[in-house]
């Protein structure tokens, strides 16, 4: 199977087959079948793996280690609220507003960015993550200052959307939950992301990243440009970012500078850490544990009776030691342990 | 006029917290390659320890001991427990596992200090000095702040230049292979980097504190001021860091005061895109030949 | 009955080196008598370097032990093998260039008391008297010739009882290395040294030698007198190259 998607058509038709299948049979079945509530938090997965995926390719892939994912998706979160307040788009062209912002702020954020070395681009991309949600405060009147926008959570259409004959979506009824319909579009993006993302490490494009990564001499001798491939890498990166911002912002209902603080791009690293650094399916985990980690830690307060304060920090703590011990013990993380753990038991049997 | 004044002079104040601060990032980086950015999560730890035994000794002077040693003691146990196990061939690693720590940090500052800000005292009248009937464009907390880290400064140089210590720990960190063949050993002193940059962060913590509310992540904004300052200066350098550290301080006082705080952290943040655009390996740094 | 106090050797007993599946060093046997320099030739690539980072502790040996006179240090931490007597000169200038000469020199003696060292100095600068007029520059600035007896005084400076150098004479000129050698040479019968020179460049290292090995692949091929060494033609034409 995985040998298979090596090869060029077969990857970009079977890709193509299992992003449709599992979106449109498999994401929306479940979607169908489960409480609001959960449909939230699978939006909010969907809304991780996105920025995830653009993660694996930057930090696993291309060997940038970036804080600044969090400011990337506020650049996608405002420009589809200015998109869709200022400019009154639906939600799928102000999607594609944002993505196209997140393209051309990921290329000249790369351009500076392919010339540094690891410790100065995590310096500046912190400095991003820290700095750049101050805009809005900077423009009050355009960006909605500290209160932020408020951005239109454009209820489920009337009719249920199809494209060449196969329905999208819906149909809805009146008490079809917004939470649904939140969850229908991150997984959408999530989906098309998925499928971008999948074609560009499997293929070519994966191997140049990893040569340009792990040896930029030897690379640059074969002819790849190790500068181009790192600004590509980031330009990928936002643009996924800035999908998963507007996400984002669709889920919330505003665009803040609260919301995509520092912590966001924290979590966005810790999640690529736990899954995987250059694992796709590993970004899926680390979307995972990121939407059940503080889940299962209110939980277990509500039954161990803990104080607010331990439910507030404890996934905070958690997170941080586990990002800790995975760098130590399991650089790979969840998916490089269990592919090398794998690979370890076939080899003894 | 004096407006200016007082602005140059807070800035002067403001710039010295940044550059002992990104003294302490350069102190770690030259020991030990790597970027702290644990670094602000160690000086919250220490500042609400040093809240904590003020209030209940209300003493302000065995505060800032007790965050000094704390300070040291958390470098030691982040360097020896976190980094040392990093794998060497593994250099993202050991940057994405500093930020574990800072956000483990962050999390034990709320969970043990609540997420509430806190005022932290301020035992040095903030207010203009008054010789003679003539007020002073600056405060006795300026003039404090800036003794205290003159005096650092000038205790780094003398262990640094002076001392056999000091000579081993510069051996150390240009060196490795040469320094443990001439029997220094190596591992010690990067773990002693690791705990005067742990001193110098407490202190700085502790002069800055009362100028900002305390909160689990109050000091965020500062790491982005002095990474900036270090990497203005050249991680390699202490001296830019000093020099770049007060340029900085004046520079975002004046942007602050003459238009208004939300400035601040984009004018630092352009500050650092432009130099890093000019000089992508810092102004006083030496062009890296280690990496390629 | 008299007992003759003379400094202790250095002897290998089957030590071997591997990174990984390479087999750098094969059960070598040697030993480095004091009083005389003792070579070590072989091609590049021949196991030389690895064989006295194993010695240093800079490698762990993947089997065998060595020992200095009474001692074994077998897979000691190399700032404690230094401690006990082993000094090495790693290949290629090991200098600090940030530092000042006299820096580099102390470097090499911190753990010796500040009189003690300062007589070391002294005796140091007097052998190297290119670095005695530049004890205050940065070593950046020396020529290559100087920094490489800075990096021996360096070593000197431990008060070693056994000197292992790596190539001394890469990328220097004849005249220079004839007398950084000649001066080793010296110092080892006059201090009664024990000195173990490992050489790509046979003819300069078997002129300044007692006895020599020969190393190919990891494995000593002939061990002998130098001139055993210098006068067998077969040997020099498969494994020297002259
Ligand atoms: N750090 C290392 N990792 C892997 N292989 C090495 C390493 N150092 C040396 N080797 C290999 O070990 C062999 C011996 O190398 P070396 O000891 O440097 O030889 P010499 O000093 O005689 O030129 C060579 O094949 C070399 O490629
Ligand atoms: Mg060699």
């Amino acid at each position: 199977m995985a040998a298979l998607f090596r090869i060029p058509g077969v990857r970009l038709i079977g890709s193509l087959l299992l992003v449709i299948v599992g979106y449109r049979i498999v994401y929306l079945w479940i979607n169908d079948n489960v409480d609001p509530l959960m449909n939230f938090w699978i939006a909010q997965g969907a809304v991780y793996a996105t920025a995830l995926f653009g993660m694996v390719i930057l930090v696993g892939l291309s060997g940038q280690v970036s804080l600044g994912n969090g400011a990337l998706m506020a650049v996608g979160g405002y420009g589809f609220g200015v998109a869709s307040l200022a400019w009154g788009l639906d939600p799928f062209p102000a999607v594609v507003v944002s993505v196209l912002l997140g393209i051309g702020f990921g290329l000249v954020v790369g351009v500076i960015a392919a010339r540094l070395r690891g410790p100065y681009l995590a310096g500046l991309t912190l400095a991003l993550a820290v700095g750049l949600p101050a805009i809005a405060n900077r423009f009050p009147a355009a960006l909605g200052g500290e209160e932020g926008l408020f951005v239109d959570v454009s209820y489920p259409p009337e009719q249920a959307v199809t494209a060449f004959g196969v329905r999208l979506w819906g149909p809805y009824d009146l008490d079809f939950p917004v939470e649904r319909w939140q969850a229908w579009l991150a997984g959408a993006l999530m989906f098309a992301t998925l499928f971008v993302a999948v074609n560009l490490a499997r293929g070519r494009q994966g191997r140049i990243w990893r040569a340009a990564r792990d040896n930029p001499v030897a690379a640059a001798l074969c002819g790849v440009n190790p500068a181009n491939a790192k600004v590509l890498a980031f330009t990928v990166s936002s643009a996924a970012a800035a999908a998963a911002g507007a996400a984002f912002a669709q889920l919330l209902g505003v665009v803040s500078p609260g919301a995509f603080a520092l912590g966001l791009s924290l979590s966005l690293l810790v999640g690529v850490v736990l899954g995987g650094r250059s694992s796709l399916t590993g970004a899926f985990i680390g979307a995972a544990i990121l939407v059940a980690l503080p889940q299962l830690v209110v939980q277990a307060a509500g039954s161990g009776g803990w104080d607010v304060r331990v439910t507030d920090n404890l996934p905070t703590i958690l997170y941080g030691l586990l990002v800790v011990l995975v760098v130590i013990l399991a650089p790979g993380g969840i998916v490089g342990s269990l592919t090398s753990g794998w690979r370890r038991l076939r080899h003894r049997g | 006029m004096v407006e200016f004044g007082s602005y140059l002079l807070g800035g002067v104040t403001s710039g010295i917290i940044y550059a002992l601060l990104a003294l302490a990032l350069v102190l770690i980086y030259r020991s030990s390659g790597v970027v702290n950015f644990a670094q602000v999560g160690q000086a919250t730890i220490t500042c609400y320890i040093a809240l904590t035994v003020q209030l209940r000794t209300g003493s302000w002077l065995l505060g800032l001991v007790t965050a000094l040693i704390a300070g040291v003691l958390l470098g030691l146990i982040v360097q020896v427990f976190v980094l040392r196990p990093v794998r060497r061939s593994d250099p993202a690693g050991a940057l994405i596992a500093s930020f574990g720590v800072l956000i483990a940090l962050q999390g034990v500052a709320g969970l043990v200090w609540s997420g509430e800000f806190r005022a932290f005292p301020q035992p040095f009248p903030d207010t203009p000095l008054v010789i003679g009937g003539a007020a002073l464009p600056f405060s006795v907390y300026n003039l404090v702040t800036l003794i205290a880290a003159a005096l650092l400064v000038v205790f780094l140089a003398w262990l640094f230049n002076r001392t056999d210590v000091g000579l081993a720990m510069r051996a150390s960190a240009h060196n490795p292979e040469v320094a443990r063949l001439s029997g220094v050993r190596v591992g010690r002193m990067i773990a002693l980097g690791w705990g005067l940059a742990g001193l110098v962060g407490a202190l700085a913590g502790v002069l800055v504190a009362p100028l900002t509310l305390l909160s689990p992540t109050s000091f965020n904004v500062l790491l982005v001021f002095a990474f900036t300052v270090a990497v203005v200066g050249g991680l390699e350098s202490p001296v830019g860091a000093v020099a770049i550290g007060i340029f900085t301080g004046v520079v975002l006082s004046l942007v602050t005061g003459y238009t208004d705080a939300t400035n601040t952290p984009l004018v630092a943040l352009a500050l650092l895109v432009i130099s890093l655009i000019l000089k992508p390996e810092g102004a006083f740094g030496h062009r890296a030949t280690r990496e390629v | 009955m008299v007992v003759v106090m003379t400094q202790p050797d250095l002897r290998v007993r089957d030590l071997s080196v591997r990174y990984g599946p390479v087999q750098a060093v094969s059960h070598v046997f040697l030993e480095a008598q004091c009083g005389q320099v003792t070579a070590v030739i072989g091609a590049n690539g021949a196991g030389k370097s690895s064989l006295l980072r194993a010695i240093a502790g800079l490698v762990r040996p993947s089997g065998g032990e060595v020992h200095v006179g009474e001692d074994e240090i077998t897979g000691g931490r190399p700032e404690e093998i230094v401690r006990a007597g082993v000094a090495l000169v790693p290949e290629g200038r090991s200098t600090i260039p940030e530092l000042t000469v006299t820096e580099n020199l102390v470097l090499g003696a911190l753990w010796h008391s500040r009189s003690q060292r300062g007589h070391t100095l002294v005796q140091v600068l007097d052998l190297f008297p290119a670095l005695a007029e530049r004890r205050h520059a940065h070593a950046a600035t020396l020529s290559g010739g100087e920094r490489q007896q800075l990096a021996i005084g360096r070593a000197l400076m431990s008060k070693p009882k056994v000197l292992l150098l790596d190539e001394p004479s890469l990328g220097l000129a004849p005249m220079i290395v004839t007398q950084i050698l000649e001066l080793i040479q010296r110092l080892a019968e006059d201090t009664d040294l024990a000195v173990l020179l490992v050489e790509q460049n046979a003819v300069t290292a078997l002129r300044v030698a007692r006895r020599a090995v020969v190393l190919n692949l990891g494995r000593i091929v002939m061990t002998g007198t130098s001139e055993e060494i210098a006068a067998d033609e077969q040997l020099r034409h498969a494994y020297l190259g002259y």
